[in-house]
């Protein structure tokens, strides 16, 4: 197909990588007046093409860029690709629309070109180094976004979300450096080599912050709700499965060290997949709503791949199901969120408003699951993955996966009691929003048809993914009736990002105790206002060692004492 | 000695020494075109170096004998690698320096017949000493061109003419000269173990190990790693930014990379295991020491004085990574790229801070909120080289922390592989604090005068190539390891 | 036999020498122990010239001396330089170096 439009496949992923970032330096250029900034949605395109037209197994390597890179398609990236582009493309256009009256819309679309960039590289990229120069380059241009309207929220948001990327790169760094020194650069060749637990961990972590897992999610529901709507969709849509393909990438699935991962992972993705919705419905903000719903759904796919680890039987079940979920949740996500932004635009009451409505169930319930939805179809690959888990796993998964529709059912009510108490729009979203939209809603709703598992359309399988769904409205609609009557039960609430409560005061806790452990050890130390005064004093103690280091008295007896030193221990050992 | 090619070679070999040292001569007598003649001579010198680089990548390791006349009497050069790497580095922040100079200087020259006008020659001195260095083939040589070094970076050191850069300048003009005895005096035991001055292997003698004392505490002064750094902070932090930027980039460098010749030509039949994890531990105490020092500092460039007291930490790993067990080929790869990376990040970090130092009249950093929204420019270029100090991708910096983990982790020294994670933190606090008052909004301008443009574009496009380092590694890395010392890796001969 | 007392001479001087630059108080003495310590290795070095005798002295070291005492001239006149101008700057030229910073 490449061949055809005259395009050598290494210039296409070049393009797919290169023009996002082209565009966005075009934007930071002083005469930037000129570049219209919506050109860098645009620039996704190259990416679309090759989710489409690449041949799999493409390989360009690009020996002068970082050690060797090497970008590339093979059957995993080519699903990640397929997504990730289209809903950067889509929300792009969207923001357009979005971000019309914004006078801050340049900044806002540089660092859309550098996130979109860095996520188009991290699919693409085949080997160790380039993933993850384009996962930091991603996680850091996000910020960006995270913080654009400034508001003390969104900067709240946003240092909490760069404290946790910080620590990610971090623990990334040195748990993919353990692993190179184990193998090889070449994404191809790992998990020959036997792979240390410590990197295991580092890796499961690193990736783990980016996909919301759950004690390490704290920062998602800050963040996805204070960005733009336009970029809440491609947080939550996209960038979120960067952290999934990490571990896709890097956990040697199939080695046999990593079987004892695998209840793991089970397990922190059904706590994830429950405790998020259970802290989601007491959320006030819809955006807050959908991004506790993200890391539920997340929960989910990390349960898929948890089973992928059991056996490579299971992998081989569960991965595609792994990649078709993401894909599936990567749209529905999307949708929803950029639904959320037409709803608040829109007057209530006109023809676009219930546009706007239908469009926000359609998705929720895809969501959900309901049959006939793409949702029905991606929970029903996860299911038969599950089936081939061992036993006892296999049974406890197939009673809690439709519990976990029907979870999901109730906080898609929440959502929607949410919108409809909302104050009422007055705007008028321009055409692109609408079709951008309606683009990224088709494929979660209708991707039981292209699927070719027609057994999701038999009535055996409505009927199972119809039930969850049915007792979730019920739930709902009794919460619904309930709040009516008492206000009680939907003002309880917990603070969005949850547990970051507790880490702060936590660390604040520490802090305390050290301060009161140093006060206890030196007792001479008043023991008013004492973290103060011992930075203080510490600070003068530093200061103090400095300045005797440089003075020549003793440096010239460090001089000499080096001189010794290596004198003796040379003489020693040689 | 026949053949077009070698003949070039030593034209691109005497060239890159030669002509800053017309230049400076020339500078002394046309002191009117001191300026104009010192970026004329900045481009001469870069196209020497590239013309050297290319005959590198073409054919190998070059060398030159001077005049003819064999060593030990005569000088020979030799070009491989890492002594075209750094020519190359030199070069490049050398021409931006330079043209920043004109700029940041101006005020300086107007005042007494000093300031701009002795920058030149010095700075020629300076880059003529620097080339030698890299270039030069013996021991001895490597005395004299070590002592040029020296000499003009004392003289750089004390431009200033402020009490303190010149306290600080006698200071260093003394430890520098007490590291170059210790030097001479290795250099002479040397000689009375071997009767030859040329780097190959000592035979382990007490003589010989007497002579490794001597030369490398010599060389760890001269090169501030803790706990000898104390004569750094203040004369970097005095100097004028242009001079700060050359000596921390580069100049700090160049005796480490006499160090590094050393230790892995020279000594190496001396240096066992337990020896090569001397330097390791200092190093890691140097990037512990360094970093808090640079947290707790008040004023800008002494942060950044600070922040090079901890990198040179990360020179010295080298040692226990390459010489204890672990193969020598990555180590030597990483620390040469570490070393570039350093250099331009650093060169871009100063220059950045004299920007602000300039149009704010003080650098207090609990005073500059504001500098982000009135000095985008500066500002973001001291963002891009932090983010290469801190190590993150794609800078060079990255690339460098990276490779240097790789071979720790290959090595298996799980301590050092801690050190290099933990620093980079320690690194991203300093910076972090930095910005979080310089990102402070401060509704008026506070700036007591604008900056000519230039002064902000080359901070800006050596942090832009600290980024671009990073990019193209792999090119780069291959050129420095042609000519690699075979000790430890028994034919591991370069080919580009 | 007299090569080798000079080359001990040579080091002791240069033991010396280290220790004035380190330990002394007054700039001006640290410059003059530091040309003390430089002659101990000029010493040193020459004493290593006797090594070779025949046909003549080995010409190598002495070399070296000569251009070393260069360099230890130049290295002085900037050292005395340096002491005068932070006796002009600051009238107080003893150890004014430690508070630099």
């Amino acid at each position: 197909m490449t061949e055809l439009l005259g395009i050598a496949p290494q210039w296409l992923t070049a393009a797919a990588v290169g023009l996002p970032l082209l565009c966005a330096a075009a934007l930071a250029l002083p005469g930037r007046r000129r570049v219209p900034p919506q050109l860098v949605a645009w620039a996704a395109l190259p990416a679309v093409m090759a989710a489409w037209l690449l041949p799999e197994g493409t390989t360009a390597v690009f020996g002068w860029l970082l050690l060797s890179a090497r970008l590339g398609l093979d059957a995993t990236g080519r699903i990640f690709l397929f997504f990730t582009s289209a809903l950067w493309l889509l929300a792009g256009v969207y923001g357009t629309g979005y971000l019309k009256a914004d006078r801050r819309r340049a900044r806002f679309f540089f660092f859309y070109g550098l996130a979109m960039s860095g996520n188009l590289g991290v699919v693409l990229a085949q080997d160790m180094v380039g993933f993850y120069a384009f996962f930091a380059l991603m996680s850091f241009a996000a910020y960006g976004l995270v913080v654009h309207t400034g508001d003390p929220e969104a900067l709240r948001a946003g240092r909490i979300y760069l404290t946790l990327v910080v620590v990610g790169e971090i623990a990334l760094f040195s748990g993919l450096a353990l692993l190179a020194a184990a193998g090889s650069l070449a994404i191809g060749d790992l998990g020959a080599g036997a792979v240390p637990s410590v990197a295991m961990l580092l890796i499961c972590a690193g990736f783990g912050i980016k996909a919301g897992a759950l004690p390490l999610h704290v920062w998602l529901p800050l963040a996805h709700s204070a960005a733009p709507t336009p970029a809440s969709a491609v947080l939550s849509g996209a960038m979120i499965k960067a952290g999934l393909l990490g571990w896709l990438r890097f956990v040697p699935i199939e080695a046999a060290v990593s079987a004892s991962w695998g209840p793991w992972f089970v397990a922190a993705g059904a706590a994830a997949a429950f405790y998020a919705v259970a802290a989601g419905c007491t959320q006030s903000h819809p955006k807050t709503v959908l991004a506790y719903s993200s890391i539920s759904q997340m929960g989910l796919i990390t349960i898929g791949v948890g089973i992928s680890l059991f056996s490579p039987a299971a992998a081989a079940a569960g991965l595609p199901a792994v990649a078709l979920y993401a894909l599936h949740h990567g749209f529905a996500k999307g949708a929803l969120f950029l639904a959320v932004g037409l709803l608040q635009n829109a007057a209530p009451g006109t023809r676009a408003s219930r546009l706007a409505w239908a469009g926000l169930l359609l998705a929720a319930l895809s969501l959900a699951g309901a049959p006939l939805t793409g949702g029905a179809v991606a929970k029903g690959a996860l299911k038969a993955a599950v089936a081939l888990a061992p036993q006892g796993w296999a049974a406890a998964l197939f009673m809690l996966l439709p519990l976990a529709s029907v979870a999901t059912t109730v906080l898609m009510g929440r959502l929607a009691y949410l919108m409809a108490g909302r104050a009422p729009g007055c705007g008028r979203p321009g055409a692109g929003m609408w079709i951008a939209w309606l683009m990224m809603l088709a494929p979660a709703a209708l991707l039981a048809y292209a699927a070719p598992a027609d057994e999701a359309l038999s009535w055996a399988a409505i009927g199972a993914a119809a039930w969850p769904l049915a007792a979730g409205g019920a739930l709902a609609g009794l919460a619904w009736a309930a709040g009516r009557s008492s206000r009680r039960i939907v003002s309880a609430q917990v603070p969005a990002g949850d547990v970051v409560v507790a880490y702060a005061a936590l660390i604040r806790l520490a802090a305390r105790a050290a301060a009161a452990v140093a006060n206890s050890l030196s007792g001479w130390v008043p023991r008013v206002r004492l973290p103060q005064r011992l930075r203080r004093q510490s600070a003068a103690m530093a200061a103090a060692a400095e300045s005797a280091l440089g003075s020549w008295q003793v440096s010239g007896l460090l001089f000499l004492i080096v001189v010794v030193g290596v004198f003796l221990q040379a003489l020693c050992a040689g | 000695m026949t053949g077009i090619e070698t003949i070039a070679a030593d034209v691109w070999i005497a060239a890159a020494v030669a002509s800053p040292l017309a230049a400076a001569c020339a500078m002394l007598v046309l002191r009117r075109w001191a300026a104009a003649l010192g970026v004329l001579g900045s481009l001469v010198i870069l196209g020497a170096v590239a013309g050297l680089a290319h005959q590198l990548l073409l054919l190998g390791p070059q060398q030159l004998v001077v005049g003819g006349w064999d060593p030990p009497l005569g000088i020979r050069l030799r070009a491989d690698g890492p002594a075209v790497g750094m020519a190359g580095i030199t070069g490049l922040i050398g021409l931006f320096v330079g043209i920043y100079a004109t700029a940041y200087l101006r005020p300086l020259a107007a005042s007494p017949p000093h300031g701009e006008r002795l920058f030149w020659p010095l700075w020629m001195f300076l880059w003529a000493g620097l080339n030698a260095l890299y270039l030069a083939d013996d021991l001895f040589n490597l005395y004299v061109t070590l002592e040029v070094v020296g000499l003009a970076s004392v003289g750089l050191a004390a431009l200033a003419r402020t009490a303190a850069a010149v306290a600080a300048a006698l200071r260093y003009l003394l430890v520098s000269l007490l590291g170059s005895l210790a030097y001479l005096m290795g250099v002479a035991l040397v000689y009375a173990a071997t009767g030859t001055l040329e780097l190959r292997g000592v035979a382990a003698a007490p003589v010989g190990y007497a002579a490794l004392a001597l030369m490398s505490a010599g060389l760890l002064m001269k090169t501030a790693l803790f706990p000898l750094h104390g004569w750094l902070p203040p004369a970097h932090a005095n100097a004028p930014a242009p001079v700060s930027a050359l000596l921390s980039a580069l100049v700090v460098k160049a005796s480490f990379y006499v160090m590094l010749r050393l230790w892995f030509e020279l000594f190496a039949p001396l240096i066992g295991p337990a020896t090569a994890h001397l330097p390791g531990v200092l190093a890691a105490a140097a990037i512990l020491w360094g970093s808090l020092q640079a947290l707790a500092a008040r004023r800008l460039k002494q942060l950044i004085a600070y922040s090079t007291v901890a990198q040179v930490g990360y020179l010295f790993l080298v040692f226990p990574l390459g010489l204890a067990g672990g193969s020598l080929r990555p180590a030597w790869g990483a620390v040469l790229f570490f070393i570039l990376a350093h250099a331009l990040a650093k060169a871009a970090v100063f220059l950045a801070a004299g920007n602000v130092l300039k149009a704010f009249g003080h650098d207090r950093i609990a005073d500059l909120g504001g500098a982000v929204q009135q000095l985008p420019v500066s500002m973001f270029a001291f963002a891009v080289a932090g983010v290469s100090l801190v190590g993150l991708p794609p800078s060079g910096g990255f690339i460098a922390k990276w490779l240097l983990l790789a071979a720790a982790l290959e090595a298996g020294r799980w301590g050092y592989a801690g050190v290099l994670v933990g620093g980079g933190l320690l690194a991203t606090a300093y910076i972090f604090r930095f910005f979080s008052h310089a990102f402070r909004f401060v509704p008026e301008s506070v700036l007591c005068c604008g900056l000519p443009r230039r002064m902000e574009g080359c901070a800006l496009l050596l942090a832009l190539g600290s980024m671009a380092l990073g990019l193209a590694a792999d090119p780069i890395l291959a050129l420095l390891q042609i000519g690699l010392p075979e000790t430890g890796a028994a034919g591991a001969g370069g080919a580009p | 036999m007299s090569a080798l007392l000079y080359a001990v001479v040579g080091a002791v001087l240069f033991a010396l020498g280290l220790y004035g630059v380190v330990a002394a108080s007054p700039l001006l003495r640290k410059v003059l122990a530091f040309n003390i310590a430089g002659s101990g290795v000029f010493l040193f070095l020459v004493a290593m010239a006797d090594r070779v005798r025949v046909p003549f002295p080995d010409p190598v070291p002495q070399a070296m001396v000569l251009t070393g005492i260069v360099v230890a001239v130049s290295a002085t006149a900037l050292a005395l330089l340096l002491i005068c101008l932070l006796r002009e700057l600051s009238d107080r030229p003893r150890e004014a170096a430690d508070d630099g910073h």
